[in-house]
């Protein structure tokens, strides 16, 4: 279960974490603004995540519910930050 | 100029529709509950605990906690809905590449900002009285601090580039990612459990529903006459560096 929850989150930080990169790599103060751009749009994810491995790790009464429930979180995020990472790269490459 | 004699009266007759609407609140509009919190421990002293129950203490409301609806509920509607505004002009500057739009959506998210530091300040007063805590990492409470974040994130972003085109465009694209979060933070008190209360679920009185549409029409026009004063005086701004620049050559 953990190894899923890796590759989710994963996808997740690379497709919206490359978008952000390329805009930050021309900024004045690069390393700087990427965590300021990067740290709140992480933190749904993050919580997910968190959740998720939590109960794969735990286990207990209502684990597997908790364990789904995070992936379905985790989904969610991947598909729209995907998406819209996905839209709106060609503009930043163009600029 | 006519623009801004607009804006003047807007801001006046939004700035006595507010202040109507905050008598209304406290004049006409009648009490309701909307139910108590139940916490596991006591967090704070400055309310006395109604009853303990099986799942924990319970705190009382002071009756005039609710009259925030009237002002945060209206604020916070205002956030999103100029938010919104931003990220509408950010697509269209993609789509278009004119730079009015950039102009236009970074004054709406200028002006959204206004209504989201409201918004954090009248939310905190709330929970203060109503839940004993100023605050707490509850979903709604947690994603609007979020979108909070992401908005002076989008200034940061913007300072920290000195190429023009590319700050436009690097503005609009993180504008359009940031606006994802916030219809997210408006319906996830419908998806998850929370401790926020969503009042227009079961309906309300008239004497409760007028005050608030009032206080929803003045902070609207409020905010658009913020937003246009910015405006006007952004693009006097740009034809006094078009002149400066045009006398060094």
């Amino acid at each position: 279960m953990i190894p899923l929850v890796l590759t989710a989150g994963s996808i997740g930080i690379a497709g919206v974490g490359t978008l952000l990169a390329t805009m930050s790599v021309n900024t004045k103060g690069k390393d700087f603004v990427l965590t300021v751009l990067m740290v709140p749009l992480m933190y749904p994810l993050l919580l997910a995540a968190v959740s998720a491995t939590t109960a794969a790790v735990l286990g207990g009464d209502g684990s597997v519910e908790q364990f789904w429930a995070g992936m379905g979180g985790i989904a969610g995020y991947d598909a729209i930050m995907l998406l819209a990472a996905y839209a709106l790269y060609e503009f930043v490459i163009g600029a | 100029m006519k623009q801004l004699k607009v804006a003047i009266v807007l801001l006046v007759v939004g700035g006595l529709l507010t202040t109507a609407a905050f008598f209304m609140a406290f004049y006409t509009a009648e009490v309701q509950r909307f139910g108590t919190i139940t916490v596991t421990e006591q967090l704070d002293t400055a309310y006395p605990l109604q009853s303990v129950s099986a799942d924990g203490f319970q705190y009382g409301r002071p009756w005039f906690s609710q009259k925030i609806f009237y002002f945060h509920v209206p604020v916070a509607e205002a956030s999103f809905l100029v938010f919104g505004v931003a990220a509408f002009f950010a697509i269209r500057f993609l789509i278009t590449k004119r730079r009015e739009y950039d102009t236009k959506s970074r004054m709406a998210m200028e002006t959204s900002l206004i209504f989201v530091v409201l918004t954090m300040i009248t939310g905190m007063l709330w929970t203060r009285a109503s839940w004993g805590i100023w605050w707490e990492w509850e979903p709604r409470l947690t994603t609007y601090f979020i979108m909070t974040l992401l908005m002076i994130a989008y200034f940061v972003l913007r300072n920290s580039i000195e190429d023009e085109e590319r700050r436009a465009t690097y503005g609009a694209v993180f504008a359009i990612i940031a606006f994802i979060d916030a219809p997210i933070s408006f319906f996830i008190t419908r998806l998850i459990p929370s401790s926020h209360p969503i009042v227009f679920q079961s309906g309300m009185a008239s004497s409760n529903l007028v005050p608030f549409i009032v206080a929803q029409v003045g902070m609207l026009m409020v905010g658009y006459a913020i937003y246009t004063m910015r405006m006007g005086e952004e693009i006097l701004y740009e034809r006094v560096e078009a002149v400066k620049e045009a006398l060094e050559d």
